[in-house]
């Protein structure tokens, strides 16, 4: 069995994770390319995603790791994925992996995001850095997500931010715009997980 | 608009209806063409899992002259989004508003969905009422199982396409490229419309001198192989070949059946290539066989077969939704169960020998039980079981038939495994037009009440499961499917009342329905 790790840009806001899976699947089926199936009743095509792209953003850099039943050279694995894309998903690059390495969402711990703004947020940044408590309702329950937020700095028109997304906490969307108080903030682009 | 539609967007529930561009969508310049609208007044799930709006759409766009492009009913919310930023209903693939189109073809398979219909004509800002159109704008044509019975739209749709719309369509495009203009006078297009078989258009001709348009060879359809693959689940979200259409049985209650003749099939060879093709280009995880009763289809197990060879190695599964497992083979029952499976259906539509050869359902009660058998020795162990309550002649005694055939079935499955499940389907008979039953009547709100009541007091197992058709539903799918122009003043003041997807249990409300028809009993 051969494990290919696939990173990808989407510029699909609105399709989910779950649509996403499908997605993948329906495009893997259209080509004949080796697909590795689990076993069972309900037999599904081995894929694993790294952590969920918020609906409504888009990214540069997804990454997804298909198995093959056959050896082939990602490459060329590449270019016949390509083919068969919808508009609005692109392959940046495929690679083999070993196959005994961590799960994506074992592996990865943060996500960075960008945003176009045209006003200067530098007060509200360090309002939001300086402060040791940022308390959010999830369920009922009082959640603090300034652990959560790693980095946040503005850079001419550009405002990133690093957030914690793993097994342990993942700051959602809706709190990350939520934070800047400002309505012209309604989307991120994930440039970068690691 | 497109900045303004993206911003609303994150807000609305299911963003991913409104977005286009999915797999195999076809995207046209407008300049110097044909602007053709394909219309299914329900949501996107349910509009895109129609297989004859996407046949249309095909073979409208293969023509290079015409574009076609999609809309559906907004959700509410999106409905309430849109009319606050001024943003009109708009195509998925350009985003360009309805009014923008020559001629809307709507598809029209459900009663409830009228208010739906008219809806979608609001909210682009075009009048309901056809008198009110001039040439200034699309066409309105409409057709489906509805048109069946389309009095109570003629006040709102200009022209109706009775029958089979795959030869139609084109013949409707030409006529109207034929005049000349940009938008042709409507009294010409229109005079022009109703010379062209399978055409109602109100006032000009009469109904009962239309005659249904059939397509006499299923093979000449130029069947789209490559379908729009939807970016998020829709409620068929599969591909889909239409092996046979109409139905080589008589019952006597079924619309479907009778309209749709004779018999026509595709050829076993080229359901095979179809499927494969179809499936090569979708990437599909499913797919589908469909006619009425496929297991009426003569060559199904052959190509059953051959498909699940060539499927299972991408552990494709092959559905066969409307098996009646009557007349089923053990052997296909199996061929199906080596993909996967996908439950067994039985329609005894009655519970009494009696009123089932009343109404001409071939079925008796051994070949019930056996169908029964066949399916749970194939492996399968949920049946479903569809019944009718209100058919002519009807008595107590058919109703307590339900009954006591459920049980005897349940009785039956259970000696052959403990894990057997039935579910019983009991929807109300409607008398359609155009059936032998047309002249019959619709029994009423009580008696629906008193008959679904009956059989939930009386059908009581742990291994059955009764589901009914909402009665409040079921009456106004009659008025709709039975009446004539009066039933179109009554949707008309449902819908300024605020009737919207009334097929929808959130939002149905039979209240509104019930003050409209009051109202206009008045008014006669
Ligand atoms: S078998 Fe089904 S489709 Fe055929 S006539 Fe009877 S009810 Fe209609």
């Amino acid at each position: 069995m051969q494990r290919i790790r696939i990173k990808y840009k989407k510029e699909l806001k609105f399709i989910g994770h779950l649509d996403m899976v499908r997605l993948w699947e329906r495009t893997l089926r259209r080509t004949d390319l080796p697909a590795a199936y689990s076993e069972g009743f309900n037999p599904r095509q081995k894929l694993s995603f790294g952590p969920p792209l918020p609906l409504g953003f888009t990214s540069e850099c997804e990454l997804l790791d298909i198995y093959l039943e056959k050896w082939m050279n990602p490459e060329q694995v590449k270019e016949r994925l390509a083919g068969v894309l919808p508009p609005g998903i692109e392959i940046i690059e495929a690679g083999n992996i070993f196959l005994a390495r961590a799960s994506l969402t074992a592996e990865i711990r943060t996500a960075v995001y960008s945003t176009a703004v045209s006003q200067d947020m530098r007060s509200r940044i360090s309002e939001i850095l300086d402060s040791k408590e940022i308390v959010v309702k999830r369920k009922e329950k009082d959640v603090n997500i300034r652990p959560m937020i790693k980095e946040l700095a503005q850079n001419g028109n550009i405002l990133s931010i690093a957030v914690q997304c793993d097994n342990f906490g993942t700051l959602k969307a809706s709190e990350m715009i939520g934070l800047f108080k400002d309505e012209n903030i309604y989307t991120f682009r994930r440039v970068f997980i690691h | 608009m497109r900045d303004i539609i993206e911003k609303i967007l994150p807000s609305v529930s299911k963003p991913g209806r409104y977005i286009g561009n999915e797999l195999n969508s076809i995207h046209k310049p407008h300049e110097g063409k044909l602007k053709f609208a394909l219309a299914y007044p329900d949501t996107y799930e349910i509009g895109m899992s129609n297989l004859g709006l996407q046949i249309l759409y095909h073979i409208l766009n293969r023509r290079p002259d015409i574009v076609a492009e999609r809309f559906y009913a907004p959700w509410p919310d999106m409905e309430e989004k849109m009319k606050e930023n001024n943003i009109p209903l708009f195509s998925l693939e350009s985003w360009a508003p309805i009014k923008d189109f020559d001629i809307i073809g709507f598809s029209i398979q459900n009663e409830l969905t009228y208010t739906n219909f008219l809806n979608m004509l609001r909210i682009s800002d075009l009048r309901l009422y056809r008198k009110d159109r001039d040439d200034s704008h699309p066409l309105v044509i409409a057709g489906g199982a509805c048109t069946n019975n389309p009095e109570p739209l003629s006040d709102f749709v200009d022209a109706f396409v009775i029958g089979d719309g795959e030869e139609v369509i084109v013949e409707i495009a030409d006529a109207y490229k034929k005049l000349e203009g940009d938008r042709p006078i409507r009294d010409q297009l229109l005079s022009s419309l109703s010379k062209i078989p399978g055409i109602y258009v109100p006032d000009l001709n009469e109904l009962k001198d239309v005659k249904r348009r059939i397509v006499k060879d299923l093979n000449s359809i130029d069947y789209p192989t490559s379908p729009i693959v939807p970016f998020i689940e829709i409620v068929h979200d599969r591909a889909t070949i239409e092996i046979m259409r109409g139905c080589p049985r008589r019952c006597k209650f079924c619309q479907a059946g009778t309209v749709n003749k004779p018999v026509r099939m595709l050829k076993p060879e080229k359901v095979i290539a179809l499927a494969k093709e179809t499936i090569k280009n979708t990437g599909f995880e499913e797919l589908s066989l469909v006619s009425l009763s496929s297991s009426d289809y003569p060559h199904l197990y052959d190509v059953a077969r051959e498909l699940g060879t060539f499927f299972s190695p991408k552990r494709i599964s092959l559905s066969l939704p409307s098996l009646r497992a009557d007349n089923l083979k053990e052997e296909i029952a199996k061929e199906m169960l080596s993909v996967r499976q996908s439950g067994f259906t039985i329609a005894p539509e009655a519970g009494t020998q009696r009123l089932r050869d009343h109404i001409c359902k071939d079925l008796t009660e051994e070949k019930i039980i056996n169908s029964v058998k066949t399916a749970v020795k194939s492996g399968s162990n949920r049946i479903k079981l569809y019944f009718m309550i209100g058919l002519p002649t009807e008595t107590d005694e058919d109703i307590n038939g339900i009954v006591d055939l459920a049980y005897l079935l349940i009785k039956e499955a259970k000696a052959m495994t403990s894990r057997a499940k039935i579910t019983v389907n009991v929807s109300t008979f409607i008398p359609k037009k155009n059936t032998p039953f047309e002249n019959e009547k619709m029994i009423g709100l009580e008696e629906i009440k008193r008959k679904q009541d009956y059989l939930k007091t009386n059908l009581k197992h742990k291994s059955i499961d009764l589901k009914w058709h909402d009665r409040g539903m079921s009456t106004i799918e009659g008025l709709l499917s039975t009446g004539g122009k009066e039933a179109g003043k009554v949707l008309f003041k449902a819908f300024e009342a605020g009737c919207r997807f009334d097929n929808w249990a959130e939002y149905f409300d039979y209240s509104k329905w019930e003050k409209a028809i009051a109202e206009n009993t008045d008014q006669i």
